[in-house]
């Protein structure tokens, strides 16, 4: 019924993450080819994951009177020689939208938005430490996924 | 339009600060509301003898919060019973090296003090034990995240990312031969 308030500061966190799930999207279907074959189904699921994220931060932003970031025509993606180098691209995609939703979180007390920030962050994590796993990074884990650790 | 292209480096450092900010302030928040941290609350400890500021904190400082000492109960259990599985397993030990650092960290950030029990009917054999520990992080995630929806909104991205870090450890146990 009524639209749920958000500050200045939570819309641009909801923001900063849709931007973070476009680069991600972009650069599972630009990285996701140069996965090993056995590797490249988990890819697609993941790829999905992103994309359904994005339309729900998408209509969050939106619910609240946000607008919607656009994707941009282009995003910048490494040369991935090797499957190696493609997992441990796709964790980086995945360390950056776990960063984006931690800001959300910091930022409201709106249990809807705290749910979709957990999730998104959790999900992240996982994906990427699935990545550094089947790429042999160690450690595949990080103490504070979306804080502290992350690859910059 | 090109020239404002986010890169994934300013994406990061956007959401890290905002997130750390909060780790410090749940840091600072925890310090003073320990009840144990006797000798490290600089107002009682240095002007009054020992007994007396011991009884001075007890009646003053505020109980940990609620949010804190559920999500240390299950995160202190995790770090003894990796202790207790590297101990009966050596050969475990390096490979669980990080999930155990992160518990550590995991302790510290929240700042609740007390001793960690290792989890029930921990299995002798490694596979079950290692099965056991992925159970537990599971668990401690899901309680983690729901403690998060409510939490104060300083403490919110530490729990998160605690809740998250649980959830990931699950997969490392996993290939490590967890089911």
């Amino acid at each position: 019924m009524t639209t749920p308030v958000a500050s200045a500061e939570t819309i641009k966190a909801l923001q900063l993450a849709v931007t973070a799930e476009h680069a991600a999207i972009y650069g599972y279907s630009a990285g996701g080819g140069h996965l090993s074959v056995s590797r490249r189904p988990v890819a697609v699921s993941y790829f999905v994951a992103h994309s359904s994220a994005r339309d729900a931060l998408n209509a969050a932003l939106r619910g609240r009177g946000g607008k919607a970031p656009a994707a941009l025509r282009g995003y910048t993606v490494p040369v991935l020689a090797t499957g190696v180098a493609a997992a441990t691209f796709l964790a980086t995609l995945d360390d950056a939208t776990a960063a984006a939703y931690a800001g959300i979180l910091g930022t409201t007390a709106d249990p809807a938005l705290r749910r979709l920030a957990v999730a998104g962050l959790t999900a992240s994590a996982t994906r990427a430490t699935s990545w550094r796993i089947a790429a042999g990074v160690t450690p595949a884990v990080r103490p504070f996924p979306g804080i502290a650790g992350t690859p910059g | 339009m090109d020239d404002r292209r986010p890169t994934r480096r300013a994406l990061l450092a956007a959401g890290a600060s905002t997130a750390l900010a909060a780790l410090a302030a749940v840091a600072g928040c925890g310090r003073g509301s320990a009840p144990a941290a006797v000798g490290a609350t600089g107002t009682a400890g240095t002007s009054t003898s020992a007994a007396t500021s011991a009884a001075v904190v007890t009646t003053t400082a505020k109980p940990p919060a609620t949010w804190a000492v559920a999500v240390a109960a299950g995160e202190r259990s995790l770090l003894a019973s990796y202790d207790a599985v590297a101990k009966a397993h050596p050969s475990l030990k390096a490979a669980l090296a990080p999930l155990r650092t992160a518990h550590a960290a995991h302790v510290k950030a929240l700042k609740v003090k007390g001793a960690g029990k290792v989890l029930a009917g921990l299995p002798a054999g490694q596979a079950e034990a290692l099965s056991r520990l992925a159970a537990a992080e599971q668990k401690a995630s899901d309680t983690t995240g729901a403690v998060c929806l409510t939490c104060p909104t300083e403490a919110a991205a530490l729990l998160g990312s605690i809740a998250a870090a649980n959830a990931s450890n699950v997969l490392v146990l996993q290939s490590m031969g967890a089911k």
